[in-house]
């Protein structure tokens, strides 16, 4: 890292804990990785206004800045909590997971009885004004937690050790499920094998696990583990039929096919701000939610989509630098884990606008509006310059 | 970091990367290999829109319409073109629209901005337009995008803006209050909020439809409905009114009005004041059918047209200097009756042995009450002389009726509750200080009584408010001037015009008290089936001795007939051989003219003068003279001679509804009698 001295000196820096101005804390701050989900959460503030302001509520009050409101505060509380994490010395989690991984599980537990949900799922509890949504908590925990499972046990992946890491991600991965929440399951899923290949699972062994994955999910559809509307969500990507009328497609194939409509509405250059017809008319359900993307694709075109994937690849390189430029495997396989959190859910979100992938209830992160999300991502970019600054 | 580690940290990379750039693949082939800058047509979505049917029709007694339907076709602008950002769009239809429609663009544009609308609501631009409008809008429909035709029903009234406004009621559009009330309406429908319209809201909306259509992303309705469920239009409502007749009953009210406000204000010359006409405000006129309390015609004035759109003239209807044409004066209006009510006392003298028929008063223009308590004298303009009960009904001797009065008075005071109570108890017998159940919104009126008194007084107090004349004792206490003035229909006592005529129809018909009916029919359109609403009796047997009856009938006839009848010059060249008329006029004092009132300035002199109340009742029609059919009342406010004003009024009234030639009224002969 080059950065030195040349930093804006307007920011008083706390003092020193233990070195010199040519080593301030700042000075070890990724600021790259900070522009990318600094940029992409601005972005997000103005299409979730943008999408949201100028419909009503069911009662028929006009929405306004009410939700873009709730999401600036979402992004202070998140840059605290990322400092917060950043201050933190994350070393300790090594031996602090398993404490944190125990005081998850029954939240996740908890939330199946007393939460409160919408469209079949019961995945957040309401803490007066605000909801907390422990999902997005656990997928951080759950890679800090095989992290330092690995670390612990590095070199001896056997495959005794890889069944013990297989049954820590399964837990909570089967709690969100049963949450009605499948996206989640997948990017906990995903995450744990990113965790695991770096860790140095043999090959034959993801082999095996990808097989057993596979046959998981395939006799979860089989045996009617999934009501029929999230059956529909899954498939929805496989029958597209652009001509076929409103009323003869059930609810997932409508919404996927105004998404798209509306990504294909915005061309090269959009629509422009505030301008998309569809976006201001509520066409698309769930657009300042799951569906943000699709705003971003019909009122700034893709010229906008290209640079918020640039942004979003600007985010996976820079954590994925530090995962390679540390010499704590621990920190590294943290990093890795939220290189395939960040990667996959753009992936799987984006994809899903588009048509390429199925429909599950992913947000799309630093841009879908919801707090708990925002607050964990924030905190997981502040744990990622915590493990660069103690590189 | 050992070298094992870095290549599977690369694979993550490379897949990561992988996905990345089949993302960016994907969004190039959609948004610019297939973009597609116009929205599709066939991205279409479904909503539910409900209408309301066709309201029912208000009917005359002969089925002539008075209020009906018509369709108005409105110009709506779609959600896109409301939509404030979309400014290239409003740039080049704005002014487009506003040289079709004949507005500014400002006009356009406030219409557009229509916050009542919600934002993804269609909202009307324009209302009522022309054929040009409608042929160029659904022949040139690509020129004129995100606009529409719609058609609307409205409510159209093809026998005359004019016919009975305050009867007919009108509509307005639903509001939150209403939908709280009444959940089923439909948040873009109408209500009746006043009148028949109101009272027989649920009879006459009908069911609304519903019609599940296509709607394309700009919200613009596609094609034809996918599915429809079509409602029901309202139930018609038949009136017992005759619109010929109301049309004349209105006619002649207004051209007595305006009579009366060309006359010297004799009040005013008396107190000293010559040269000021009556103000003449208002009033209102009534026909019942007595043989079932139908009501013929409903006339009040100052008046309105009939509008779909009466929220147009709130501004006008609500301004206080108009005397408040939304009132329907025969039903709401509360009214001292004066002479009129001498109906009543002269009954309950005989009743109770006050007086026999045959007895003579002197009437010598004052009376002296006999009261040990209080000796108020009682004036009386005219000195009637000696009269018997049928001469006091035709001159209305106000000292016969005034001794009547006093008597009972003597009555209730020795404790005698019966007797002291006659007139009160003869007067609610008759209708009077109750709501005669009409089909619209009424007063009671009043009838007073030492214990109405009391409680008033004991209210007041209460409120903090001194009693009103507090200087004056006798207000306080039931006083012998208290029965004195309600003897001849002064003092406390408040009737209706409609109560008035009903009680008059009672003692023409023989002691049947009708609930006055303005609607004979309900009829469902789509089958035709009729609901017949029954005429009801609000009290039947009512009792007058037949030498009574016949001695006030003959004095009622006095009145128009001879010469020293009140009406006798209203009545001149009238041919009573052909056709019977009773009447009987009345001149209610309504406080009086104070210098303090009068004004220097030209045209504001009056305003706060009050003036006498000009009544007239007639009762005339029909085969049998001892029973006549009809009851005419009329009333002007501070319009003087009950004679010389209501009279004429009631002339016309009759002479229409007996075929006879009208007699105009600034030809009917001025007299000065009360």
């Amino acid at each position: 890292m080059i950065l030195d001295q040349q930093l804006p000196t307007v920011v008083t820096p706390r003092p020193p804990r233990a070195v010199g101005l040519r080593n301030s804390p700042l000075a070890r701050v990724d600021w790259l990785l900070v522009f990318a989900a600094a940029g992409i959460s601005v972005l997000g503030l103005l299409m979730v206004y943008s999408s949201t302001h100028a419909h009503v509520f069911p009662n028929g009050a006009v929405i306004g800045s009410y939700y873009v409101k709730r999401q600036a505060l979402a992004l202070l509380v998140g840059l605290a909590a990322c400092g917060l994490a950043m201050a933190f010395d994350y070393t300790r989690l090594r031996e602090l997971w398993p404490l944190l991984y125990g005081l998850t599980l029954p939240l996740l537990l908890a939330v199946r009885f007393v939460g409160q949900g919408r469209g079949g799922t019961t995945a957040w509890f309401n803490v007066g004004p605000f909801q907390f949504q422990p999902s997005e908590l656990a997928k951080l925990v759950l890679i800090v937690s095989i992290a330092g499972y690995c670390h612990q046990h590095v070199g001896e992946l056997d495959a005794w050790r890889l069944g013990v890491a297989v049954v820590l991600a399964g837990i909570p991965m089967a709690l969100v499920f049963a949450q009605g929440d499948l996206g989640s399951m997948l990017v906990m899923g995903v995450c744990t094998v990113a965790v695991l290949v770096v860790a140095g699972l043999r090959p034959s062994h993801l082999v095996v696990l990808l097989l057993i994955s596979v046959s998981v999910l395939g006799a979860l559809v089989v045996s009617h583990s999934f009501e029929t509307y999230r059956l529909d969500r899954l498939t929805a990507f496989v029958n597209q039929n652009p001509s076929a009328r409103a009323v003869d497609l059930n609810n997932a194939q409508y919404t996927l096919r105004e998404s798209k409509a509306a990504i294909q509405h915005g061309g090269l250059e959009g629509q422009g701000y505030d301008e998309g017809q569809l976006t201001q008319l509520s066409f698309v359900p769930e657009q300042h939610t799951d569906f943000i993307f699709t705003a971003v694709g019909e009122e700034l075109g893709f010229v906008g989509g290209a640079v918020l994937l640039g942004l979003f690849a600007l985010l996976a390189w820079r954590i994925w630098r530090i995962a390679a430029g540390t010499a704590d495997l621990f920190g590294s396989l943290i990093c890795i884990g939220l290189v395939a959190l960040f990667a996959f859910q753009v992936f799987e979100n984006m994809g899903m606008t588009m048509g390429m992938m199925p429909i599950t209830g992913i947000p799309l992160p630093f841009m879908s509006y919801g707090g708990s999300a925002m607050i964990a991502y924030w905190a997981s970019v502040g744990l990622v310059l915590g493990i660069h600054f103690r590189r | 970091m050992p070298d094992t580690s870095r290549v599977r940290l690369s694979i993550v990379g490379v897949v990561v990367m992988a996905l990345f750039c089949s993302l960016l693949a994907r969004l190039w082939f959609l948004q610019v290999r297939n973009s597609t800058t116009n929205v599709q047509i066939n991205d279409e979505s479904i909503r539910t829109v409900h209408n309301d049917s066709p309201r029912g029709l208000i009917l005359d007694r002969s089925g002539t319409v008075l209020a009906g339907n018509q369709v108005v076709w409105t110009v709506i602008a779609d959600p896109a073109l409301r939509n404030k950002n979309n400014a290239k769009l409003r740039a080049q239809m704005v002014p487009k629209l506003a040289r079709l429609l004949g507005e500014s663009d400002a006009q356009v544009t406030k219409a557009l901005n229509d916050e009542r609308v919600g934002p993804l609501q269609p909202a009307a631009i324009a209302q009522n337009v022309s054929p040009r409008v409608r042929t160029i809008l659904s022949e040139q429909s690509h020129d004129y995008p995100h606009v529409a035709l719609q058609a609307i029903d409205e409510r159209s009234y093809p026998a005359g803006a004019t016919v009975a406004p305050q009867v007919l009621g009108y509509t307005g559009l639903v509001d939150s209050a209403d939908l709280k009330r009444h959940p089923d309406y439909l948040s873009n429908g109408t209500i009746g909020r006043a009148g028949i319209e109101q009272v027989y809201d649920s009879e006459l909306r009908g069911t609304p439809s519903t019609a599940e259509v296509n709607v394309n992303p700009a919200g613009v309705v596609v094609g034809s409905p996918v599915h429809t469920i079509p409602g029901k239009p309202g139930h018609d409502v038949q009136l017992t009114i005759d619109a010929g007749v109301q049309r004349s009953v209105q006619q002649s009210l207004q051209a007595g009005i305006a009579q009366a406000q060309q006359e010297d204000n004799v009040d005013l010359v008396s107190a000293g004041f010559p040269g000021h006409t009556y103000r003449a405000p208002a009033g209102s006129a009534v026909v019942l059918d007595t043989t079932n309390g139908n009501v013929v015609a409903m006339a009040s004035y100052p008046t309105y047209p009939n509008s779909a759109n009466i929220s147009a003239e709130y501004n006008s209807l609500m301004n206080p200097h108009n005397d408040d044409p939304l009132l329907n004066r025969v039903t709401s209006g509360l009214y001292a009756p004066g002479s009129t009510f001498k109906l009543i006392t002269a009954q309950a003298a005989v009743d109770t042995g006050t007086r026999s028929i045959d007895q003579t008063i002197d009437d010598t223009g004052t009376y002296t009450a006999t009261s040990s308590l209080d000796h108020k004298q009682f004036g009386s303009p005219d000195k009637a002389g000696v009269v018997d009960l049928q001469e006091a009904i035709t001159k209305s001797s106000d000292v016969y009726f005034y001794g009547i009065g006093d008597l009972l008075y003597q009555q209730w005071a020795a404790g005698n509750k019966a007797s002291g109570y006659a007139i009160q108890n003869l007067a609610r017998d008759f209708g009077f200080g109750a709501k005669t159940k009409v089909d619209v919104d009424e007063s009671a009126g009043l009838v007073p009584d030492a214990e109405w008194r009391k409680a008033f007084v004991t209210h007041e107090h209460n409120l903090g408010i001194e009693p009103y004349k507090s200087n004056e004792q006798g207000y306080i206490q039931w006083e012998p001037g208290d029965n004195i003035n309600l003897s001849v229909g002064q003092g406390d006592l408040l009737v209706t015009p409609l109560q008035l005529a009903d009680a008059y129809a009672a003692f023409a018909n023989g002691g049947t008290l009708w609930q006055p009916r303005l609607v004979q029919k309900i009829v469902d359109p789509s089958n035709n089936s009729a609901k017949t609403i029954a005429t009801q009796a609000l009290r039947s047997g009512i009792n007058v001795r037949d030498d009574l009856r016949q001695a006030m009938l003959q004095g009622f006839q006095g009145v128009v007939q001879q010469t020293a009848g009140t009406a006798y010059a209203a009545f001149q060249g009238f041919n009573f051989n052909q056709n019977f008329v009773y009447g009987k006029t009345g001149t209610a004092q309504v406080g009086t003219p104070v210098p303090q009132c009068i004004s220097t300035t030209p045209g504001h002199q009056l305003d706060k003068c009050i003036g006498d109340t000009s009544w007239f009742v007639g009762m005339f029609g029909g085969s049998d003279q001892n029973h006549p059919r009809y009851v005419v009342v009329v009333n002007v406010e501070q319009g003087g001679f009950g004679g010389r004003i209501a009279a004429p009024v009631a002339r016309q009234i009759i002479e229409k509804m007996e075929h006879l030639p009208e007699t105009p009224i600034p030809d009917i002969p001025a007299s000065a009698d009360r």
